[in-house]
């Protein structure tokens, strides 16, 4: 019994000294798994929600804009150039920004009996004013236009007009 | 071990707590984005409200020293501001268009004058102008000026009446109807001209316009203008006009041809547009007694006969008093025979013969003891064989004879005034006796 008792408690006092080690390590592994996985975890959220803003604001904001751009095709008035030889007929197309953010006109499209798509390169309109530009196109007198007005938004301004 | 187990859950919750900021965080954001949006979609349908409630008009454009004086009234419950004109030039051969920054705010309801009047272009009247206005929210209102150039107008002109008596005045209208789309402006006519082909020429002398011009004529609108004419000669000379407006479109014109007639007036023409005196012929009847009106034209001989009918004084500002010499007279078509029938103020066509129930007596005067007053009518009877006597005439002969009526009396204000003489002639009543 003694030596029972003695090897008892010689073992007893080992396997003590190994349990506490073994748990230390396990608590620390699972103390840094718990701290990867967590950290990954919010990190990845964080930066799905982070991403999810980024894609809902840039979608808001690029609706908002085009929504609260407005132009107005204020005139378009037919000529004829004269001093060059033909083809020199062509249409004045005055536009003017009545919204509340500035825009940018890409192309000026002139439907009627023929149709043409002008680009337009400097067509960044302030709020409030107006932008002018002369297409040439051969028009013939009472002819029925549409006139189509791009922006960089792609929205899309239409109006009539007779060619006199 | 407490302590290690408390240490994972601190740890843990920190981590929730983290991850339920970040959640929080993102929900609370895009719930203030979205809040954005919908700012800026209400902003923008309300922009888009006001454009589209937005609205004014031209109210009249004048030349005030050869430039533009244009008032708009603000017609909308909306304030606003025009802040552009265009004016392009219909006339000039190079058709120039141009356009003016100006500022000039409207209130709801209120009217703004001198649109134009600040702007660097000299405006002709002999010019015709094609003008726009611009808001701020980029509604517009085009219109034109001395426009009847720029194309062609529904224009008649017309004569009211086309043929006249010579010494008569007839109406030279001009009918100006806006087929267009666009309001003109400042619309008047060129005095007509004469056409003067040979021979049969009147002399026409063409009065003053009226009125001279119009401010406004807006789309389907029609202009009226009147000249008068007086026509002198002999029928069939005629006056041919051509009118057309100021500033006219090439060929815009429109022609009227007013022709002289021989003037004719029958009996009854006289009566009835002089505006004097007329009977009705259905109203024509007689009786031999008996209770009995008859309206047919076979009148029994031998047998007393009174008669009644209706006369119209169309005069329209005059009582007539009929004298006693008022006669219903027959005469036969193939003899000089004559049974006249005159004025009574009432028979009794009741018993057989015929009684004159009133002899045409009022004294002290005995005359012009009926009245008929002015636009009225009065049933008479005619009966008596003599002036103011009570015997009642009849027929003798069987033969056809045409009567007349034949009417004196005077236009008065009552029975004792002098007042003017008038006797007319009705004709046109026949009967057969048998």
């Amino acid at each position: 019994m003694r030596i029972g008792n003695s090897l008892y408690n010689r073992f007893s006092s080992r396997y003590h000294r190994r349990r506490g080690l073994a748990t230390v390590v396990t608590g620390a592994i699972m103390l840094s798994a718990v701290g990867i996985l967590g950290t990954t975890a919010v990190s990845w959220s964080n930066s799905n929600l982070v991403t999810h803003q980024e894609i809902l604001s840039k979608s808001i904001s690029d609706k908002t804009n085009k929504i609260t751009e407005f132009i107005t095709i204020e005139n378009v008035w037919a000529g004829q150039n004269t001093m060059i030889p033909p083809p020199n007929k062509f249409l004045n197309v005055t536009l003017t920004n009545t919204g509340n953010i500035g825009l940018t006109v890409t192309e000026i499209k002139i439907d009627g009996i023929t149709s043409k798509v002008t680009p337009i390169t400097d067509g960044e309109i302030v709020p409030g004013r107006s932008y002018s530009t002369i297409i040439y196109y051969e028009w013939n007198t009472n002819d029925v236009l549409n006139v189509y007005v791009t922006t960089e938004r792609d929205s899309i301004f239409r109006t009539q007009v007779f060619a006199q | 071990m407490k302590c290690r187990k408390g240490l994972s859950t601190i740890v843990g919750v920190m981590f929730a707590i983290i991850a339920l900021l970040s959640i929080v965080s993102y929900i609370t954001y895009s719930m203030n984005t979205l809040d954005k949006f919908n700012q800026s979609i209400l902003v923008t349908n309300q922009e888009n409200m006001d454009r589209g409630n937005e609205e004014f008009r031209v109210e009249k454009v004048t030349l005030n020293n050869n430039k533009f004086n244009i008032t708009v009234q603000n017609a909308g419950n909306l304030p606003i501001n025009i802040n552009r004109l265009w004016v392009e030039n219909k006339t000039h051969t190079d058709d120039w268009i141009y356009k003016y920054d100006i500022n000039e705010a409207v209130a709801p309801g209120g009217e703004t004058s001198n649109i134009g009047q600040n702007i660097p272009l000299t405006s002709l009247d002999s010019q015709s102008y094609k003008i726009m206005l611009v808001t701020e929210r980029g509604n517009s209102q085009q219109f034109t000026v001395n426009s009847a150039s720029s194309a062609p107008l529904e224009i008649q002109l017309l004569a009211f009446p086309p043929t006249v008596s010579s010494g008569f005045t007839t109406g030279l209208v001009m009918l100006v109807t806006n087929n267009g789309s666009g309001t003109l402006f400042n619309l008047a006519p060129q005095t007509p001209t004469r056409y003067l082909p040979q021979p049969g020429l009147a002399t026409c002398e063409l009065g003053p316009v009226s009125p001279p011009s119009y401010d406004t004529l807006p789309p389907g609108g029609t202009a009226i203008f009147k000249w008068d004419l007086t026509v002198l000669g002999n029928a069939p000379d005629y006056c041919t006009y051509t009118a057309e407006l100021q500033n006219p479109y090439p060929g815009n014109t429109a022609e009227a041809t007013v022709t002289l007639k021989t003037l004719k007036i029958t009996a009854t023409d006289f009566a009835t547009h002089a505006g004097v005196l007329s009977i009705n012929y259905t109203s024509f009847r007689w009786s031999q007694g008996g209770g009995d009106w008859h309206h047919d034209w076979n009148v029994p001989k031998g047998s007393n006969t009174v008669f009644s009918l209706d006369l119209n004084n169309n005069n329209v500002t005059g009582t007539i008093w009929l004298s006693n010499a008022t006669t219903l007279v027959f005469y036969s078509v193939s003899s000089s025979a004559q049974v006249p029938f005159y004025i009574v103020k009432n028979v009794n066509e009741v018993p057989t013969p015929p009684t004159i129930s009133q002899p045409y007596t009022c004294p002290p005067v005995n005359d012009y003891c009926i009245d008929i007053p002015r636009e009225e009518k009065r049933t008479l009877y005619f009966a008596a064989k003599n002036e103011g006597g009570n015997m009642v005439g009849q027929f003798s002969t069987e033969i056809q004879y045409t009567g007349f009526l034949v009417i004196f009396g005077k236009y008065s204000d009552a029975q004792n005034d002098a007042g003017s003489q008038y006797g007319q002639n009705i004709p046109y009543i026949g009967l057969l006796v048998n």
